[in-house]
């Protein structure tokens, strides 16, 4: 069709389009049965980092489709696109685009959870026919502009009412709530970009490559993007505010003499409103807010003429070790510092600072970087859930499962975090003064974080890194970065591999050595003799039967036993050789006694007793005893003692060196256990439990 | 692998065959007397006594056993 109100050419898909965006003047005409009426005019939409076009093609969820519209809604906190897409099969789809993140849907007509905008909360629960959904988002969507074809009728300006619900890991469910009461459900899932198999990205067309491309924009057009090409404009620098001398030869970036931080300057600048002064964004497209460092005011750059958020004059910069706007490199990805977030907790016991800082990549998008307590973590926002979880009702210590790993829910806060400090650059409106709850859960060294306000709610994932590696990162020195107190929630419990590896080889000779320690219990060695003494006999001198001992330096076990019942018998005993000589001697003792105390069963002594002895040279030898009987302290007529059975054995093994060794080598185990143990402790110290 | 591991593997393999060789070698039991005491001389064998021979007490009054 001819656009009515330029002449141009626009394709249509009447099987969708109730809307066509004219790609030329950016009329707006809506197409009824009779015929196409210009019904206003469209914001010329800013090109984002975006891989999507109007236009563009490709494959999602094995079905082809042509990218035939865009409409973008702005809400409090930024804004997103959502992408119209005709699909092969005769149906139309959307996948909307939100900071990066993806998510396809259908319009659905099938049994939606029913719920007014004004009963949603974020993390209620809502029952669906065999599906729990937790509201995840809420807000009121304001449509920015649209291009192309669009099923629907709707112009800049106009307000919808929206929920976003989750469901299982990746289920995105999103109701929008018409003007007439009518409730417009869309089912979907959320995806990755790499989900999207796209024929061509924008970026391989040379759409978005626009960053330095001039965009002028006619009256009836948005322009979001300011120019940056002009040198004659007096730059700040983002960090410091200090004034850039930016190099003649044209170079898109520039290094503050003040501050030392390298700028881009390839980007889009915007003016603060406050103070006039002009500042190069490092963050993208997608930056929502930017905090003025001459004097100290937030501004909002969303719109079209930056507005001032609020103004922070006694805003302190807090003593940190990095600097907005500073390069670093993570894992091999090249990053740019862009905001800075400082959370504050209070509790009974003190005041609790999180700064959070915000790191961008064009290509990769945002990561965080967290330093609490002198700790670090890196990680980002995931698009995946954990099914059936609702934060706002874990318990510390609580476990599930979510991304193959096991989570255990380390701290939870409703009373909110609030935001202290805001610096830099950010995707999304924060102020200082706002509150979030959170939930941590820890796997270290990963730690899985659910943030939600009033209106939505966010999950993140983050690894906790070791200070030298955040220096490295930065290319600063591991000393300037502020020294480790405490235990991290997801610190890993780390020690050399020496201490790692040793505790495990010592426990396999611990197990060794315990087999050990049980033979030799078990098996005293051979018997070369055996008597039965009857108190006659041990009353006075009493030379036993020979006995042969077959080795040289044979070590040998004599065993001694008596049935004695609250009473005791002493031996002395004496080794006789062949020539009737005593070549040692020792004694025995078997002292038992039990009884009833108080209704409680004692006993306390040994029927038994042993004696190891060596003797040198192999031959024939005897005991010589002699005994003592009695009870208590008294010792009575031996003659009523009882009888005493004697064992003698030949190659008896000593316990004492292999329960020496046992001992020595379980207590690295121990001790690491041990400090394992404390390392928790103090790592759960902090939670609230 | 910790460079220090298999030090300690030689370590403990060394303090294993120490102990075996101290445990079966009788390390630290009582020896036997360098000068053993001959029991043959004064009171008369009790078992032996068809010998006609003679000897001491050897345990003189016997060790002391405190009761219990």
């Amino acid at each position: 069709m001819q656009c009515r109100s330029c002449g141009a050419e626009i394709p249509v898909d009447e099987r969708f389009a109730n809307l066509v965006v004219c790609g030329t003047c950016n009329a707006a005409m809506v197409l009824d049965e009779k015929a196409a009426a210009v019904s206003g005019t469209m914001a010329v939409l800013a090109q984002t980092p975006s891989p999507l076009y109007t236009g563009g093609s490709g494959t999602v969820s094995e079905k082809r489709f042509t990218v035939i519209g865009r409409v973008r809604y702005g809400h409090e906190k930024g804004f997103w696109d959502e992408w119209f897409l005709s699909l092969d099969d005769g149906s139309s789809a959307w996948i909307s685009e939100d900071e990066g993140e993806f998510a396809f849907q259908r319009h659905s007509s099938d049994n939606p959870p029913t719920f007014a905008y004004d009963d949603a909360e974020v993390g209620m629960e809502v029952a669906g026919e065999d599906v729990t959904y937790l509201v995840e988002e809420k807000g009121i969507a304001e449509c920015e502009g649209a291009e192309g074809q669009l099923p629907f009728v709707v112009l800049p300006g106009e307000r919808v009412p929206f929920v976003d619900l989750s469901s299982g890991v990746n289920g995105l469910h999103s109701i929008e709530y018409e003007p007439d009461g009518e409730m417009r459900w869309f089912d979907g899932v959320r995806l990755a970009l790499a989900d999207l198999k796209l024929d061509a990205t924008a970026q391989e067309m040379g759409m978005t490559d626009g960053l330095a491309v001039e965009r002028t924009a006619g009256d009836s057009g948005r322009e979001r993007i300011v120019k940056t090409t002009d040198r004659s404009v007096s730059l700040k620098c983002i960090c410091c505010a200090g004034s850039l001398e930016l190099p003649a030869d044209g170079a898109t970036s520039a290094n503050c003499q003040y501050c030392g931080v390298h700028l881009d300057l390839s980007g889009r600048a915007v003016t603060c409103p406050n103070c006039e002064s002009t500042l190069p964004l490092q963050g993208g497209e997608r930056v929502s807010n930017v905090f003025c460092p001459e004097c100290n005011t937030q501004i909002d750059v969303r719109q079209d003429v930056p507005k001032i958020l609020q103004k922070l004059v006694n805003q302190k910069r807090p003593d940190v070790p990095f600097k907005v706007g500073q390069k670093c490199t993570f894992r091999g990805l090249e990053l740019r510092l862009i905001g800075h977030l400082r959370y504050t907790e209070k509790d009974a016991w003190g005041t609790y600072h999180t700064d959070e800082f915000l790191l961008h990549n064009r290509d990769a998008g945002h990561r965080w970087l967290i330093m609490y307590n002198g700790h670090f973590s890196f990680g980002e926002e995931i698009i995946e859930r954990p099914s059936k979880l609702k934060p706002q009702n874990q318990r510390p210590r609580a476990k599930f499962s979510f991304r193959d790993r096991k989570w255990t829910v380390f701290e939870k806060s409703t009373k909110g975090a609030k935001i202290t400090y805001v610096d830099g650059e950010l995707p999304w409106v924060a102020k200082v003064g706002d509150n979030c709850s959170y939930m941590d859960a820890i796997n270290p060294p990963y730690l899985l974080s659910a943030e939600w306000a009033r209106k939505e709610m966010e999950w993140f994932e983050a690894e906790y890194i070791r200070p030298g590696e955040v220096a490295k990162a930065f290319g600063i020195e591991k000393k300037d970065l502020p020294s480790r107190r405490g235990v991290a929630p997801n610190q890993p419990f780390l020690v050399s591999p020496f201490l790692r590896q040793g505790p495990v080889l010592m426990l396999l000779f611990t197990v060794l050595f315990a087999v050990l320690t049980a033979l030799a219990f078990t098996q005293p060695g051979k018997r070369v003799a055996s008597w039965t003494l009857p108190p006659k006999d041990y009353a006075e001198e009493h030379l036993t039967e020979p006995f042969k001992i077959t080795r040289p330096n044979a070590v040998c076990k004599a065993k001694f036993k008596a049935n004695v019942d609250n009473s005791w018998v002493y031996l002395d005993a004496a080794v006789v050789n062949a020539k009737e000589e005593a070549v040692l001697d020792f004694s025995a003792q078997m002292s038992y006694y039990h009884g009833t105390d108080g209704g409680e069963r004692w006993s306390e002594g040994s029927r038994k007793d042993s004696a190891l002895f060596k003797l040198a040279e192999p031959g024939n030898y005897r005991f010589l005893f002699v005994g003592q009987a009695g009870t208590g302290e008294n010792a009575g007529d031996v003659k009523q003692g009882p009888v005493v059975h004697v064992t003698v054995y030949e190659g008896a093994v000593l316990a004492r060196y292999y329960i020496f060794c046992l001992v020595f080598s379980l207590a690295p185990f121990v001790l690491m256990q041990m400090r394992r143990s404390a390392f928790e402790k103090k790592r759960w110290d902090d939670a609230d439990d | 692998m910790s460079k220090g591991l298999p030090v300690l593997l030689l370590m403990m393999t060394g303090l294993t065959f120490g102990a075996f060789r101290a445990s079966t070698s009788g390390y630290g039991v009582p020896q036997p007397m360098k000068k053993p005491v001959s029991i043959r001389e004064g009171s008369v064998h009790p078992r032996t006594g068809r010998s006609g021979r003679h000897r001491s007490h050897y345990f003189v009054g016997g060790g002391f056993h405190g009761g219990k």
